[in-house]
């Protein structure tokens, strides 16, 4: 059941070269911008908040609202941050805009630097990103010398500067006050909020934080209309979203697809279904941070609020599919794994939560679980959640509850092995 | 001013306090670590969380940095607040390590007081735990022990926005994180024990007081540093009743005591570890004269009437001209008086207190004073220098070396460093009578005919003038050692005998004579001197920014409000 | 110690991205610039850097402790850096980074004794559909095999089964326990 899917963000990816200028103009790219020249600043707001248009960095918060969060009345500088620091497990989308068609992602800043007044845009790009930092440079490079960044746009009278900033390699700095801590120089420690970044941003000044995805939608919403964009997905999320998809199917991918398609139709007919044939285990739907999916879960819109519903998330629209094979243990020393080392260390429940979280379940993939073991961790899922600082502490315990909930047999078993062994 | 609701009491409050300060206002002290009203807000510890209620949604956030709003309701103790008190610390105490048998900062400990408080469960934590540099040297006067940091930056934030010297900083990430000083850049500045205050565990100790004394032995009473004009307030804490090591030892430590006016919450590290010369051995323990080139010691009695007659006479010989009187700066506020009163009524004109050039000090704008001396304020007020009498100190000790005058009384002062272009101490020699009052031996006190030994500053009660015009009243802390006793109560013994008598029995008398005769004093009362003191009339605005705030922002946690707080003011 | 005219250049562009009293925002792209120039960013270069940019060295010790792309020991002039995270992991990843340990002789975090390989797990490289991923210096390589590790290894000169045989070897990420 394949419908005709409209192409926004991915519409370049299989275009060789579109990362050029020449290629990309050929293609349409700023014709958006060229329309949103046009307009009166609010109204570009109010289109995108029209579309809602949601976050994909993980959050889902609509972009339009944040915009209008930025005070009108301030004689402070104001700033745009790009976030491409993608570094969610199981999302790799982001990295392909970069790369095969940055010119929707300039034009897509420019527009929203214009909507809200802002003059310098800084993208923060993951440090281990070399490849696509080079082309994005290039990108910006060309853009300006044809006009579309830097002094005058097109002769509008609007100046904007775009610079690329990396990051050196820690996940927490795609958080987004983690975010403007970094690019201020420091360490990735997220601020507390209040003060909102939206107030109290980058240098103290007004700032907006966007994903890379997200800003790429802006020009066709401009160019197309709300109504369009929200017609394209469900009512309370417009548009499409590049799912990622990884692990155990045939045809692993970054595919474009209308936001509110089931997880089934996405695992079975766009990826091919479970490589070998294999039964299917589990799904992790939205970038680690999301919890997992039992098979009999999979029937699910993938729309922010339908994955809310279940008690997982849309997230990053990062989707690793597990064959039974795997072994959940496995899958769960993995993943806290990753908190532990991701953690910035700035609060108590995540700093030596996600490690004690690590040190248990180590040692029951090596083997060596004890009875007491699951309930531990439980409550320890419930001691980190919403009591830190950032949602890292959310987006360990979270996922880390559901696998153990979901899976608690194999859990049981594996400890149980281990206290035969040990007897 | 908006009003809250906090535990069921509905409350005004000053309007931008945050939820932790609208708490202690309501006398309930919410556990935490990383606030501190001195410093930037990190909101990292988590442990001052507690349930606030607004336009009917309920949701947990830190008490520290969120600020009171009209119609606020705050809950600081149900079960789930309860919940994220056992949980931080739980969290805490997973990698630390339980060294309180050899850790300095037991009885103190905000990490014991709160597992008492709000913990109070059994560990289930059978890890390797996460191990980092212990006894670790900071720099010359701080021990660091990473692995009992729980990384509250308290120190850190101190180094940045206080002391401004950047010497410590949080390196790695997540479970690694550690604190420690940039390897090489010792933790060595002016008020780097101040962080050993801030430290709510025992991760930063001093290394002055490492191993001296268990802090549940300390007594402490209210004091005023006397190591600089600036006077910050300052605890005493002293152990009568123990004897380990050094016998002498009953001062063992000082620490600051918040004052607004003064000195907010910090010390410099010059007066905090000015006390050791109270406990040494040469502590000037008896009144005694000096017969055929050899001390001799006697009892008070014999030493007035002693010093009375010698001076009546010369007096009477030679004129009150021929009688000098050197006070000091460090003296108290009362002694300056009654010497000035002995001297009036003896119509001594050589009288004077400082010596020019006594600013030996650094200075710098947070809180250190280029001025050593505690009192130097209330000497110029007091007026012991008057019209016709040589300005300084200097000029009266000239004259008794040029042989005109014959008598010289000497308050703490060693006069060997003025009398060095006058060929030092044998300048003196030709004085009939030199008399020496002080706390400690010195060349002068050597050289003198009589020598009164007074107590120091933690031996009685009294007060001191800052730069500023601030007076604040000091206590007695430890009793005076030896035979000393308090300047003024020497001064009045010998008016006494000298046919003056002041019949003051109490120092609050001295005070409040004093205050009658002088104007800037007028309005004070011994009795109504707080714990952040009193201004006098005339003195100039405060050199640190005004604080908004209307009430005591002493810090909750390790800065616990002493007993003393009750006894004393 | 100084930083080459084409470093000094390149710093001089980063910091025009940002008000001058606020060049602490350069920081990370100089460290950047120092750890290609000097190889690692020992104690001299963060004085330098801390002399460059005007700032207490604390601070820059901080953020060279705290990101995993810095590191304050050499590493090797052939850097693999293998993702070991979930959807690598589930297609094999471990198995293909113990094949690299067995290979150049090394364990995550070492460096062989001639300073040429050295090998590190890391966390979600964003190319999961293309899992099991690594980046070799600055090069993202996919879908990985034995295979192609074998013939990697091989033009890297890594001809016999194992690199070095001796044991001598160091490690260059001292601030993470292992």
């Amino acid at each position: 059941m394949t419908e005709e899917v409209v192409k926004i963000t991915s519409r370049n990816f299989d275009v060789p070269q579109a990362h050029r200028l020449s290629v990309a103009l050929e293609r349409g790219a700023y014709q958006g911008l060229r329309k949103a020249l046009t307009m009166k600043p609010d109204d570009i707001v109010a289109e995108v908040r029209k579309s809602k248009l949601r976050g994909h960095g993980g959050a889902g918060f609509p972009a339009g609202v944040k915009w209008g969060f930025v005070p009108k009345d301030t004689d402070k500088p104001k700033y745009l941050c790009v976030n491409a620091d993608e570094s969610e497990p199981g999302t790799c989308k982001d990295r392909l805009i970069l790369q095969k068609d940055p010119h929707l992602l300039v034009e897509g800043i420019v527009i929203t630097c214009f909507a809200i007044g802002i003059h310098t845009a800084y993208v923060y790009i993951r440090g281990e990103y070399h490849y696509p930092t080079r082309i994005f440079n290039d990108a910006i490079h060309e853009a300006r010398e044809a006009g579309f960044l830097g002094k005058n746009i097109l002769g509008s009278g609007f100046d904007l500067e775009v610079y690329t900033h990396p990051g050196a390699g820690m996940y927490i700095c795609g958080e987004e006050t983690g975010l403007i801590e970094s690019l201020e120089g420091k360490k990735g420690w997220p601020r507390i909020k209040p003060p909102f970044p939206a107030v109290i941003g980058v240098f103290n000044c007004p700032t907006v934080v966007n994903n890379v995805e997200t800003l790429s939608y802006v020009p066709s919403i401009i160019k197309n209309g709300a109504d369009w964009f929200l017609k394209l997905g469900t009512p309370t999320s417009g548009g499409t979203a590049l799912f990622s998809v990884s692990g155990h199917v045939k045809k692993p991918g970054v595919y474009e697809l209308r936001t509110g398609t089931p997880l089934r139709t996405i695992i079975y007919d766009v990826a091919g279904g479970i490589r070998d044939d294999k039964k299917l285990k589990a799904v992790i739907p939205g970038g680690s941070s999301a919890p997992i999916l039992t098979p009999d879960e999979i029937d699910v819109a993938m729309d922010f609020d339908s994955m809310m519903e279940i008690k997982s998330m849309l997230g990053s629209a990062g989707i690793i599919v597990i064959d039974e094979d795997a072994s959940m243990v496995d899958v769960l020393f993995w993943l806290t794994r990753f908190y532990r080392h991701e953690s910035c260390g700035q609060c108590t429940p995540c700093r030596e939560g996600t490690e004690w979280l690590f040190k248990v379940a180590s040692r029951i993939q090596v083997g060596r679980g004890r009875p007491g073991d699951l309930d531990l961790m439980l409550n320890l899922c419930d001691r980190i959640e919403a009591r830190t600082i950032c949602p890292l502490g959310a987006a360990a315990a979270m996922p880390t509850r559901a696998m153990i909930k979901k899976f608690r047999a194999e859990f049981e078993e594996a400890i149980q092995k281990a206290a035969a062994t040990a007897a | 001013m908006p009003t809250i609701t906090i535990d069921g009491k509905t409350m005004e409050v000053p309007a931008g306090i945050k939820i932790i300060e609208a708490a202690r206002l309501a006398g309930i002290r919410i556990p935490h670590y990383c606030y501190h009203p001195g410093l930037s807000i990190a909101g990292s510890c988590r442990l001052c969380q507690v349930e606030i209620e607004e336009r009917g949604r309920r949701r947990l956030d830190i008490s520290c940095n969120i600020p009171v709003a009209d119609g606020m309701i705050i809950y600081t103790d149900t079960d789930l607040v309860r919940d994220v008190r056992k949980g931080v610390l739980e969290f805490l105490l997973v990698n630390h390590p339980i060294d309180c048998p050899i850790c300095d900062d037991a009885g103190e400990c905000d990490l014991q007081n709160y597992y008492m408080e709000h913990g109070l469960y059994d560990s289930r934590f059978f890890e390797p735990k996460v191990h980092k540099h212990k006894v670790y040297d900071l720099g010359p006067t701080v021990v660091l022990d990473a692995e009992r940091c729980v990384l509250c930056s308290r120190c850190v934030r101190f180094c940045a926005e206080i002391s401004k010297t950047h010497e410590l900083g949080i390196f790695g990430h997540g479970s690694y994180s550690e604190l420690i000083n940039y390897p090489g850049k010792a933790l060595d500045n002016p008020y780097s024990q101040c962080v050993v205050d801030l430290c709510p565990v025992g991760a930063l100790t001093s290394k002055d007081f490492r191993f001296k004394r268990r802090v549940w032995y300390l007594k402490t009473t209210p004091s005023v540093c006397p190591s600089c004009a600036r006077g910050c307030s300052i605890e005493v804490h002293y152990d009568l009743n123990h004897v380990w090591k050094d016998p002498r030892a009953r001062v063992h430590r000082l620490k600051p005591r918040y004052n607004p006016q003064v000195n907010d919450w910090w010390l410099c590290d010059r007066g905090r570890q000015n006390f050791r010369w109270v406990d040494a051995n040469d502590r000037l323990i008896s009144p005694r004269i000096k017969k055929n080139g050899a001390w001799g010691n006697v009892d008070w009695d014999t030493a007035i009437a002693e010093l009375s007659s010698r001076l009546s006479k010369i007096i009477h010989e030679k004129g009150p001209d021929a009688v000098g009187i050197i006070t000091s700066p460090k003296s108290s506020t009362e002694d300056v008086y009654v010497w000035r009163r002995l001297a009036d009524d003896l119509k001594v004109s050589n009288r004077a207190a400082v010596f020019p050039d006594e600013l030996k000090g650094e200075e710098d704008d947070l809180l250190r004073k280029a001025d050593l001396n505690p009192n130097r304020y209330a000497v110029d007020l007091i007026g012991i220098e008057q019209k016709g009498s040589p300005g300084t100190a200097q000029e009266v000790l000239n004259k008794a070396v040029h042989g005109k005058i014959q008598a010289l009384i000497v308050c703490h002062h060693d006069l060997s460093p003025y009398l060095q272009s006058s060929g030092g101490a044998d300048a003196l020699r030709n004085l009939e009578l030199l008399v020496f009052i002080g706390c400690s031996d010195n060349p002068t006190q050597n050289g003198a005919h009589i020598s009164l030994p007074t107590a120091a500053w933690v031996e009685r009660e009294g007060t001191y003038i800052n730069f500023r015009g601030w007076i604040q009243r000091f206590f007695l802390a430890v009793p005076p050692i030896g035979e000393s006793m308090p300047e003024w109560k020497i001064t009045e013994r010998l008016a006494a005998k000298m046919g003056h008598p002041y019949k003051y029995t109490d120092i609050s008398q001295v005070f409040q004579d004093a205050a009658k005769q002088i104007r800037e004093m007028e309005d004070l009362s011994w009795s109504d001197i707080g714990p952040h003191g009193s201004r006098v009339q005339g003195a100039g605005k405060s050199d640190k920014p005004e604080r908004q705030k209307s009430f005591d922002l002493a810090p909750t946690g390790c800065f616990v409000e002493r007993v003393w707080q009750r006894k004393y003011f | 110690m100084q930083f080459s005219a084409e470093t000094t250049e390149k710093i001089k562009q980063i910091r025009a991205h940002f008000p001058e009293d606020r060049r602490q925002a350069a920081l990370i792209p100089v460290l950047h610039f120092a750890q290609k120039e000097f190889k690692a960013l020992t104690p001299e270069v963060e004085e330098l850097v801390a002399q460059t940019l005007n700032l207490p060295i604390v601070r820059v010790r901080e953020v060279v402790s705290f990101y995993a792309m810095f590191h304050q020991k050499p590493i090797g002039t052939y850097h693999f850096q293998v993702c070991w995270n979930i959807a690598c992991s589930l297609l094999g990843a471990e198995d293909l980074m113990e094949y690299l340990s067995r290979r150049l002789g090394i364990e995550a975090g070492e460096v062989t004794a001639d300073g040429k390989f050295s090998l590190w797990g890391m966390e979600c490289l964003g190319a999961c559909s293309e899992a099991p991923v690594m980046l070799l210096n600055e090069e993202l390589y996919q879908n990985l095999t034995e295979e192609k590790l074998d013939r990697m290894l091989k033009e890297l000169g890594v001809k016999s089964d194992v690199y070095v045989p001796e044991a001598r070897r160091t490690e260059f990420k001292s601030t993470e326990a292992p």
